[in-house]
């Protein structure tokens, strides 16, 4: 009886050890501000004005992109550099979202493949338009060339691309991949 | 010897005749007017021994000692009232009125603790999850009434409470959501027994409602409705273990700019303590 109960004890232990501490291959949470915008990100195209800080739900924040063709750059600090490679074909987004009816959202990862080769991963969506129900985690593909690449080993950059009419809000985006979730 | 004269012995003879009915007579009525215990005294009544106290001599196994109840308590009339009183062609049980104390405890304060479950989740519910936070179904109560007795079943006093619901979330910090209300509460309590009491409580007020995320609270005041079922089992002089049943209205309104709602009512259950004083 005292062997099963340790046992029982023992696995528990290790089921709840299981999963790695750390952060996704990329996150961002847009909760710090800089000079009125997140902290790192900049406004690469589009109107003057098209991108602002702002509040989505009490205590969240996000950016708000407002006008067609407005894209934002965002930080890579170098944290995200990955010890090693992981299977670029598993790359997934993860992206906390909300659009006015008809505006579409593209998020462009710029990688770099194992062999140094630089390239861009993109997927995109049509979020929903109120804040309500789960958001899904988009696959990413690659974009130019359009070859999936076998394994990378680095990210580069992150762009946030409005599309349509209306306006935008971006809570949350993170990267990972089901093979190596986290970062160690 | 002499005799009397025969009209002197007629009278006597007469005499003594009256004297014997008068005491016959007597001794009747003084027998129809002595009291039926005393007459009619059951067989297990009869004190063999002769020592033993009236109340001892009362008892039967089934009742409890007078050490064994709880001071102010009594376990009613003996199985001998009862009988004598079933004799009597009347019927008497254990007292159903109030607790004989509770005169004297004019106080009433509750302590109780509880949870309860959202039945129709608020628009925060719906924008926190597609926020990538788990929004449990489930909130806790802990509340404390004060209460004075107006009528015998009629108390009025106030309560203060509060209520929260946890967030969690997948990636990063979770938050809460929380409220304290200041209520005025009416509560209707009927005493069924020597122990059981039933109760119907309502009451209104206001209630400061907020969610606390990523360390920023937003917060508002809104009315604050409850109403529901009070149990009560006494288990001493002034204490009892109390249940409550209740529905409860907590809803803050537009707490965003998207006009969201922050629900924290719903049905709950409660458990606690009163203390009479």
């Amino acid at each position: 009886m005292r062997l099963v109960v340790a046992s029982s004890l023992a696995l528990a232990l290790v089921a709840s050890c299981a999963r790695p501490a750390g952060t996704p291959l990329y996150r961002e949470t847009f909760e710090e501000v800089c000079d009125g915008a997140p902290c790192g990100w900049e406004q690469v195209a589009g109107p003057a004005g098209g991108a602002m800080f702002v509040e989505t739900i009490p205590g969240e924040h996000g950016v708000r992109l407002i006008g067609d063709g407005v894209a934002i750059s965002g930080p890579v600090s170098g944290d995200e550099v990955i010890g090693g490679s992981i299977p670029a074909s598993q790359l997934q987004a993860h992206i906390i979202a909300r659009c006015d009816d008809g505006a579409i959202l593209s998020i462009i990862v710029s990688m770099q493949d194992v062999a140094g080769t630089p390239i861009d991963m993109v997927t995109s969506l049509r979020p929903a338009t109120t804040w309500d129900g789960d958001r899904p985690v988009l696959p990413l593909t690659a974009r130019d060339p359009p070859i999936t690449p076998s394994s990378f080993s680095d990210i580069l950059g992150i762009i946030i691309r409005k599309e349509g009419p209306g306006a935008c809000e971006v809570d949350y985006l993170s990267l990972a991949s089901p093979a190596q979730p986290f970062v160690e | 010897m002499s005799t009397l004269p025969a009209p002197l012995a007629g009278r006597l003879a007469l005499t003594l005749a009256l004297a014997v009915s008068v005491c016959w007579t007597a001794r009747a009525r003084a027998q129809e007017a002595a009291p039926a215990d005393e007459v009619e005294a059951p067989v297990d009544d009869v004190d063999t021994e002769g020592a033993a106290p009236s109340a001892a001599r009362d008892r039967t196994a089934q009742d409890p000692s007078a050490d064994e109840l709880p001071e102010g308590a009594s376990s009613g009339p003996s199985l001998a009232e009862r009988q004598a009183a079933a004799r009597r062609g009347q019927v008497i049980g254990r007292p159903s009125g109030p607790d004989p104390s509770d005169p004297d405890l004019p106080v009433s304060m509750q302590l109780m603790i509880g949870g309860g479950g959202i039945i129709q989740p608020g628009s925060l519910d719906l924008a926190l999850r597609s926020h990538d936070y788990g929004t449990p179904g489930g909130f806790f109560t802990a509340d404390a009434t004060i209460t004075g007795r107006a009528a015998d079943w009629l108390w009025l006093g106030g309560r203060f409470g509060g209520r929260g619901r946890f967030y969690t979330r997948n990636d990063g910090p979770g938050g809460h959501a929380s409220a304290f209300d200041l209520m005025a509460v009416v509560h209707a309590r009927f005493q069924l027994g020597r122990v059981f009491e039933i109760g119907l409580m309502v009451g209104a007020g206001a209630a400061v409602v907020g969610v606390m995320l990523r360390d920023v609270l937003s917060a508002g005041v809104w009315p604050r409705l409850t109403g529901g079922v009070q149990l009560g089992l006494r288990i001493g002089r002034g204490l009892r273990i109390v249940a409550r049943f209740a529905w409860d209205y907590c809803t803050l309104f537009d707490i965003d700019r998207y006009g969201s709602d922050l629900e924290l009512g719903g049905p709950s259950g409660a458990l606690g303590i009163e203390v009479r004083s």
